[in-house]
């Protein structure tokens, strides 16, 4: 691996890629506005080699993969994805993951959880379910994401006008980058245009090289883990290390409709319906706190939300939004309180910020308006 | 999928020997090239209805259509305007290729027009207007609005008894039309075709498109400033010949149709693909067919309809198609003439660009001040200019990801034909969804046991109070049988339509990852279309007006969305279109997927899906003109071919049968059911004694044989259609006596087990007959008690044989006559 795309590598999921830390420590000051803005105007590239890859085949692979994961992903077409969770016994979360459908099996691309972990996971799984066979495929695949409101231009020269029908979740493959084969998933949780590259670890570097270079007329840069977060903070994805670790019940993440009350057993289902009996106790709801500037201190994690001096709930998240010119945050509420347009105060007295309640998305993002015949990063429309 | 190369021989020239026009820039071809040569548009306010509370006022009509000029008053009040238009332009035609329609020749004369919104009707009246079950004469005049009765009225007018064929690929129907044509010529299946498209301009279409806010606030502007479309009307038609028949006969030749591409976008049911994939796909086959060049196209005529969506889309393809910006010829949009004319515009923009041709001029797009972003082509504004046009691609694109492209050109007498490589075509896969099963194996079950799904049903209200009886889909559970299509956007005959789809490709084998999409088509066969949709369109309609009527029941009044919703689910980017028929509807597309199929080495399957839904709509004003069967009467049955068969019992299903070019099926390995060996299409136009006797059917029937090599003593089996109308399954019953001659050759028809599924009952037949043919069964007549003749009818017990050659045949009641031969494997062809 060569010295510069070692220094690009980000902060994996799992938090165990240091070089990736250190590198993000460096870049914290000015460099996440600017990474933001890149994501957000323009095109970021980042480096998600630490998610976890496992290939699912064989005549049962939908059944271990059911087994497994929270949604029913019998229902997933060839060649599409669905985003769900694989839960702890106790109905809370373990890892994040995309399950495609290749046609003669699924993939999964695991996030929150080392691939170490999942493995084993899968592999214990697999005990009782002949006829499945895992694979795993992570240090061999080499994934990266290209996000931005142009993301789509970068991609389109790389491989062809096709690739612009290309929906939110599906998988294209037969892709080719510089001559590398090349499986793209439209993905990204920004809320913008993203584009997650799969190849061979072997051509992880030539591909590297191809995109910083194609990405050049567009202004192409690395992006840490900070910047896509902030981005996935604004537009509601879960972050499974924050929200999503903080959750006792995957329920309280507002997913219920991943939920499949006829699909069978699968990990975490006793606790998940027993909540959906007893009904939730607290749930997750976005909130805008007073506008500051960036150098503000943010409430802590965990600080709590209150209601004329009653403590109603915890933060979970929380970042600066650039776009807002605030800082937004999402909390688990009791739910006689997680509705929308309600006022509250988070944090301690002494540092309490005042705060309101929003649904999602807390952005507006620039790819909503993008027209692929009429937009052009090249043409400079975004100045 | 690579099969074995099949030996290609010369493909037939195709020329055009006749021209006839009739749109709001001129009413012949003449006045139709001096209006373009004038920069002269026919777009104004609209005077058909009121829009003066509305934000949309022009449209392009044909301002002076008078029918008593060309019709009598009887035939000006049953003929539908689309009809009358269609007329005018065919009889414009004929008469400029001085083709004789008399007596045996109208034997070898055909037609296929291209039709998108149907006959307006009614429609333009206020929506005060009565419901069209209200009495007689409104049921009467809105069935009149069918697609097919739009042709049907030609061919009665001209007395043709060739081949008879409705298109409706929407906004590209015409130019499909003329695709098709060029493929039964190549084929023998005529002499001379009649090939064009017609559409009146309709209320229903204004309020349709203003829904989706798509429409232009001023005479559109293709590529241009004003963005949005205007709509338009009328009737193009041309006369196709091979060039050997024309040089034969004497008339001028007005040019030459090179070549025809076609392809699906499997994108979205109303938007383009963003980067115009499907229509640069489209353009390059027609050129591949034709044997050219981007380098040889002189003139692009654009599809230009003038919505973002679409003109950036066209922009991107065309730039995609000659890849060097120096090389892209002049591009222009004729719809800023007359607008969008929906199931003319592709053959009346042909012929803009053949008269242009012959005139040494470069058609313009005008209302043209200034490009749109993303649209930087010559489009040539405002104004004609000299040029040579020697070749030409003519492009159309349509709801449902339709594109369709014809390469077309001056005569050139030493021109080098073609090659076409002409395979043998096979069944490979089948599934059926019907009232008895929704599995083939639980619909031979069902034949064998004579098993009905027909019961009483007090759904719908009926003129006397008393029930009726019908075949419905009970306990349709589309997430068991396919689970990976997401049906949740789709309305119940969309979802019929792509579950059968998805069956029958895993039947074959070809599901998911395995499927290779360039390479296999889509052909949708429809009779009333999402009839529920549709009824809340008109409802919608009525109780919101257009101001405030919801877009999301208007793509079920476009017929090309099926195969849209069908494409999209299964990733199938092939050749794509839509035949429109009353219960020849399944038998024509079939007939059509094999001759497309045949003649095209780049595809190597093509999907052909019926589909049928009971709607009261429908249900009503058939119950109103008396045409179903009442409770008391012929309680809870069909009875073919019953002496006194009284009425229709409707059905609804769906049968998808995917057709395969046999060296692609063999290299494979695929499981070939069945193979297509012959076919036959007639008109009944006569007189009717000629009508009853089924003249024209039987002549239908012996066609098929002798392409198939397969004289009438050695046929096992056949299927006819038995509707349980007596008149009809008389005509059948009389042109299989005159065929068989005694030989006790057994007669079935399953359509005592399912209902009259308008569509789809030509392709339960084809399912029976090939069950019967794979597992050597030939099943009974379920319901059959007396029936009509002395034929050797299937009756009581499945019997046991081997089957090796079966006919199916099939007509509407207007007599558009269909007959096929299946032969088994071992049998094949001659």
């Amino acid at each position: 691996m060569s010295e510069a795309m070692s220094s690009a590598i980000v902060q994996s999921r799992s938090g165990n890629d240091s070089v990736g830390a250190q590198a993000m420590d460096e870049r914290r000051d000015g460099s996440l506005r600017k990474e933001y803005r890149l994501l957000r105007e323009g095109i970021g590239l980042s480096d998600y080699r630490a998610m976890g890859k496992f290939k699912v085949l064989g005549p049962a692979s939908l059944e271990l993969v059911n087994r497994v994961v929270l949604a029913d992903v019998s229902r997933v077409p060839i060649k599409k994805m669905l985003a769900t969770f694989i839960l702890r016994e106790d109905g809370g979360v373990s890892c994040e993951t995309y399950v495609a459908n290749l046609g003669d099996g699924y993939l999964l691309l695991t996030e929150g959880a080392s691939p170490a972990e999942i493995a084993g996971l899968l592999a214990n799984e697999a005990r009782d379910v002949p006829g499945a066979e895992v694979v795993d495929t992570t240090r061999e695949t080499a994934l990266f994401s290209v996000d931005g409101p142009y993301a789509w231009e970068l991609i389109k020269d790389l491989v062809g006008m096709e690739i612009l029908g290309a929906r939110y979740l599906e998988v294209v493959t037969d892709q080719s980058i510089a001559g590398t084969p090349a499986t793209i998933y439209r993905a990204g949780k920004t809320g913008e245009f993203g584009y997650w590259i799969a190849v061979g670890k072997e051509s992880a570097e030539r591909t590297w090289a191809a995109l910083l270079e194609a990405g050049r007329p567009f202004d192409l840069a690395l992006c840490g883990s900070e910047a896509t977060d902030l981005c996935k903070l604004e537009n509601r994805f879960i972050n499974v290390v924050r929200e999503g670790a903080r959750a006792g019940n995957v329920l309280e993440l507002n997913c219920r409709t991943m939920v499949s009350r006829d699909k069978g057993e699968y990990r975490g289902r006793a606790a998940v319906e027993s909540v959906i009996e007893r009904g939730l106790r607290r749930r997750l709801i976005g909130l805008t706190l007073e506008r500051g500037s960036p150098s503000d201190k943010l409430p802590e994690l965990g600080a709590a939300v209150s209601y004329r001096g009653v403590t109603i709930g915890k933060v979970a998240n929380v970042a600066y939004s650039y776009t807002l010119g605030r800082p937004i945050a999402v909390a688990f509420l009791d739910v006689d309180y997680a509705y929308v347009g309600l006022d509250y105060d988070v944090g301690a007295s002494c540092a309490r910020s005042n705060a309101r309640t929003v649904s999602a998305p807390f952005v507006f993002n620039k790819s909503l308006a993008i027209r692929f015949q009429e937009s052009s990063y090249l043409a400079r429309d975004s100045r | 999928m690579t099969a074995t190369a099949v030996k290609p021989r010369a493909r037939s020239r195709i020329v055009v020997t006749g021209v006839g026009v009739y749109c709001p820039i001129g009413t012949s071809p003449e006045e139709l090239l001096a209006s373009i040569k004038a920069g002269r548009g026919g777009i104004g306010p609209i005077r058909s209805f009121d829009t003066s509370s509305l934000d949309v006022h022009h449209g392009a009509e044909i301002v002076d259509h008078d029918p008593s000029t060309a019709f009598t008053p009887s035939e000006a009040a049953m003929l539908d305007r689309t009809a009358q238009c269609a007329i005018l332009a065919a009889r414009q035609a004929i008469a400029r290729a001085r083709l004789d329609v008399s007596g045996k020749s109208a034997d070898r004369i055909g037609i296929v027009m291209g039709i998108c919104a149907g006959g307006r009707g009614d429609s333009n009246r206020t929506l005060q207007e009565p419901p069209p079950w209200a009495d007689i004469a409104h049921a009467r005049t809105f069935l009149g609005t069918s697609h097919f009765t739009q042709t049907g009225a030609v061919v009665a007018k001209l007395g043709l008894h060739g081949p008879q064929a409705t298109i409706s690929t929407a906004c590209a129907s015409s130019a499909s039309a003329l695709g098709h044509a060029c493929e039964l010529l190549e084929a023998g299946k005529a002499d001379a075709i009649l090939a064009g498209g017609a559409d009146a301009f309709s209320f229903h279409t204004y309020a349709g498109f203003h829904a989706l806010g798509a429409m232009a606030r001023e005479p559109c502007s293709p590529f241009g400033n004003v963005v949005g479309v205007t709509f338009g009307e009328g009737a193009g038609c041309v006369v196709l010949e091979r060039l050997d028949d024309a040089l034969r006969r004497g008339p001028s030749i007005f040019g030459e149709i090179l070549g025809f591409g076609a392809s699906g976008d499997a994108h979205h049911i109303t938007a383009p693909h963003p980067s115009g994939d499907g229509l640069r796909r489209a353009m390059e086959r027609a050129l591949s067919m034709a044997a050219l060049r981007p380098a040889d196209i002189d003139y692009v005529n654009a599809h230009g309809t003038g919505t973002r969506d679409n003109d950036g889309a066209e922009t991107l393809a065309i730039k995609a198609v000659f890849k060097d910006a120096r090389a892209i010829p002049p591009v222009s949009s004729s719809k800023s003439f007359f607008g969008h004319t929906l199931g003319a515009a592709g053959v009346l923009e042909f012929i803009v660009s053949l008269l242009c041709s012959a005139e040494g001029i470069i058609p313009p797009t005008i209302n043209f001040a200034c490009p749109r972003a993303g649209c930087d082509l010559d489009y040539v504004p405002n104004q004609a200019r000299k040029g040579r046009i020697r070749r030409f691609l003519s492009n159309s694109a349509a709801f449902g990801g339709v594109n369709a492209v014809l390469a077309a050109g001056e005569y050139v007498p030493d021109r080098a034909a073609s090659p076409v490589a002409v395979d043998r075509v096979g069944i490979t896969g089948m599934a059926v969804l019907s009232s008895v099963a929704c599995s083939l194996d639980g619909f031979a079950a069902a034949l064998r046991e004579g098993r009905t799904g027909i019961d009483v049903i007090d759904r719908f209200e009926t003129q006397d109070g008393r029930k009726r009886s019908a075949a419905l889909i009970h306990d349709f559970q589309p997430r068991k049988l396919l689970p990976t299509l997401d049906v949740r956007r789709m309305d119940r005959l969309n979802q019929y339509a792509s579950v059968v789809a998805g069956l029958a490709l895993k039947d074959a084998g070809l599901q998911g990852s395995r499927t290779g999409g360039d390479r296999i088509g889509v052909i949708v066969a429809l009779t009333r279309g999402p009839v529920s949709t549709q009824e809340q369109f008109i409802e919608n309609l009525r109780s919101c007006g257009v101001a405030k009527l919801s877009p999301k029941f208007f793509p079920a009044m476009v017929a090309s969305t099926v195969a849209g919703q069908i494409s999209q689910a299964h990733r199938l980017r092939g050749f794509t279109s839509t035949v429109i028929d009353g219960t020849g509807a399944g038998l024509h597309a079939l007939l059509h997927a094999f001759e497309t199929l045949r003649q095209d080495d780049g595809l190597d399957a093509v999907l052909v899906v019926a589909a049928d839904e009971v709607g009261a709509l429908f249900h009503r004003i058939y119950d109103r003109l008396g045409l179903l069967v009442t409770e008391d009467e012929e309680p809870g049955r069909v009875r073919p071919y019953h002496p006194a068969g009284r009425g229709l019992v409707l059905g609804e299903g769906a049968v998808a049968v995917l057709l395969e070019r046999l060296a692609n099926a063999r290299a494979r390995g695929a499981r070939l059911r069945a193979e297509l060996t012959g076919y036959g299409l007639t008109s009944e136009a006569g007189g009717a004694k000629e009508v009853a006797n089924g003249v024209q059917l039987e002549r239908a029937m012996r066609l098929a044989l002798a392409e198939a090599g397969v004289p009438p003593s050695k046929l096992d089996l056949i299927y006819g259609l038995g509707r349980g109308v007596r008149e009809h399954d008389e005509r059948e019953v009389r042109a299989l006596t005159r065929l068989l001659e005694s030989r006790p050759t057994p007669v079935g028809s399953a359509l005592g087990n399912v209902g009259v599924a308008e569509a789809s009952c030509g392709l339960f037949s084809v399912a029976a007959a090939t069950l019967g043919i794979e597992r050597g069964e030939a099943y009974p007549i379920a319901g059959a008690d007396e029936l009509m003749g002395e034929l050797a009818y299937i009756r009581g017990d499945v019997r046991p044989g081997t089957y090796r050659r079966a006919l199916v045949v099939g007509s509407t009641e207007a007599g558009n006559n269909a007959a096929l031969v299946l032969a088994s494997t071992d049998a094949g062809s001659t």
